[in-house]
């Protein structure tokens, strides 16, 4: 992949959302059909046009796509259904990617679709059993890497609840998110506790919601009369899995090291020049160890950077601008796909009221359950 | 088996085998019955105890009644059990004032020596 993208450029051309919301009796189809309509008329694109698509989906069930797909018109196009826990849409976009940059075909739809309540994990299915029934639990987990980053850097709660309370002032301005109400650090920290420190503000919630992504070759943009400057090019595509913990960095925080320099690298750049970063942060304390291990701000430093405004909206590197999966929302299939929608807008200076000045580089880094980790940058096309 | 002078019992006269020990490599993988080295992917593991005193590393309360068999508030540590396996396990005390970091912790309440269902850990008497 990594010569691949380099060799063959890769577009996003369209974005489309359905907005993330708490459940409901809507079907998937309308949420999905809602996305891609939108992905369609924003890069002025026919359905018959798209060649490939790839569904993110991890609750609805077999076949997601074509059952959806089929109400734009039946074109014979390939259809391919990716469950990757939380990075399914990310793995989607990747997937779409690599099918431009291979040459296989030149427009390509990656779309997340997602209800809440019906997906299963394999890891109750393992046929072994664990010390506590927590243990497969991401709020434990998060809650003992957040009270570990406290312990370890001297900090109390507030430094967490920051977090929190940027990214649901940053959800407050986008139409597409789940919650769209500003918290203060009081609320914040008042809102029931869930473990740890973690309190249920700083936990992203459950929702449904749909996003999508159309990708495109420069070929396509130049016959198909796209536009390319609001078209940001894809320069980097890694996904990786977890490996075991070495010395005291947790195998989780060494995973989002490891991809976000592997993309970095393929990129062609260093961390510094990354102006917006959307990223993992279903719990608060994610954002930070997550910019410290992608290298937005130096190592332990990261409460500190973002304490003075360094990873907020104009600040040196947004860091989930669209409110993250806190403010936003975390639909599963979605998220991934709809990190690629926030980037794509920004770059085209189109995220009104959210408006990050000057978003030339930026990367959107998801991690799933198990873990695995996928890490894209994209560049601002001139 | 007999009990380790580093191992108290737990309730009954032997203790649980907990993890699975590599033949090829030396590495501890949990649980006992695991499918492969985590390290090397062989096989051929034998089930035993805890190789030395489980330690306390890190530990939160959980408020939510976030899994099933759950009763919150609880206490959840994570306890190496064997070097390099450090897994979440739920502790026995009444709240977190109890505990230190880092102190020696003992294993209580297994159903048998052949599973870990049902199994806690408390900080070993003398801490307590
Ligand atoms: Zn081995």
């Amino acid at each position: 992949m990594s010569r691949l993208l380099q060799e063959r450029a890769v577009h996003v051309v369209g974005i489309g959302m359905h907005p993330y919301q708490f459940p409901s009796e809507t079907p998937y189809v309308h949420l999905g059909l809602t996305a891609v309509r939108e992905a369609l008329k924003d890069a002025g694109l026919q359905w018959p046009q798209v060649q490939a698509a790839f569904v993110g989906t991890a609750a609805i069930g077999m076949a997601a796509g074509r059952v959806m797909l089929r109400h734009l018109g039946s074109t014979g196009l390939s259809v391919t259904q990716v469950e990757n826990a939380s990075a399914s849409g990310s793995s989607a976009f990747r997937l779409a990617c690599q099918a431009v940059a291979s040459g296989e075909h030149d427009v390509v739809l990656a779309v997340g679709v997602d209800k809440t309540g019906h997906a299963r994990r394999a890891s109750g299915s393992d046929g072994l059993s664990t010390l506590s029934p927590t243990s497969n639990l991401p709020v434990a987990k998060f809650a003992l890497l957040a009270r570990r980053y406290l312990r370890d850097g001297g900090l109390n709660i507030e430094a967490l609840a920051r977090v929190a309370v940027k990214n649901h002032g940053n959800a407050s301005l986008n139409p597409y998110a789940q919650f769209r109400k500003p918290r203060t650090l009081e609320q914040v920290l008042a809102s029931p506790k869930v473990a740890g420190e973690l309190t249920v503000q700083q936990c992203c919630p459950r929702g449904e919601g749909a996003a999508a992504v159309i990708v495109a070759s420069a070929a396509a943009i130049a016959r198909l009369g796209l536009s390319r400057t609001r078209s940001p090019r894809v320069i980097a595509s890694v996904s990786i899995s977890e490996k075991l913990g070495r010395g005291d960095v947790p195998p989780i925080v060494q995973m989002v090291r490891d991809s976000s320099l592997a993309a970095l690298e393929q990129a062609g750049i260093a961390a510094s020049d990354l102006n917006m970063v959307e990223l993992h942060d279903a719990f608060s304390i994610e954002e930070i160890v997550y910019g410290e291990a992608i290298g937005v701000s130096k190592p332990g430093e990261g409460a500190h950077d973002l304490a003075r405004g360094d990873t907020a909206i104009g600040g040196r590197c947004a860091v989930n601008a669209s409110g993250g999966l806190i403010g936003m929302g975390h639909p599963i299939g979605p998220t991934g796909v709809g990190q690629i929608a926030e980037i794509t807008r920004q770059m085209r200076s189109e995220a009104t009221g959210r408006q990050h000045p000057n978003t030339r580089l930026a990367m959107a880094h998801m991690i799933g359950l198990g873990s695995v980790a996928i890490a894209h940058v994209l560049q601002k096309t001139d | 088996m007999t009990t380790s002078p580093l191992m108290p019992a737990w309730g009954v006269d032997h203790l649980p085998t907990l993890l699975a020990h590599c033949r090829r490599c030396g590495t501890y993988t949990f649980p006992s019955n695991a499918w492969g080295c985590r390290e090397c992917g062989d096989d051929t593991l034998d089930k035993v105890p805890m190789p030395q005193t489980p330690r306390l590393r890190n530990f939160i309360t959980v408020y939510g009644d976030v899994a099933p068999g759950l009763t919150s508030p609880v206490v959840v540590g994570e306890v190496e059990i064997a070097p390099g396996v450090v897994e979440e396990a739920l502790i026995a005390v009444a709240d977190e004032s109890q505990l230190k970091l880092d102190m020696p912790m003992e294993a209580i309440g297994a159903d048998s020596a052949d599973t870990q269902r049902g199994l806690r850990f408390r900080p070993l008497k003398a801490q307590r």
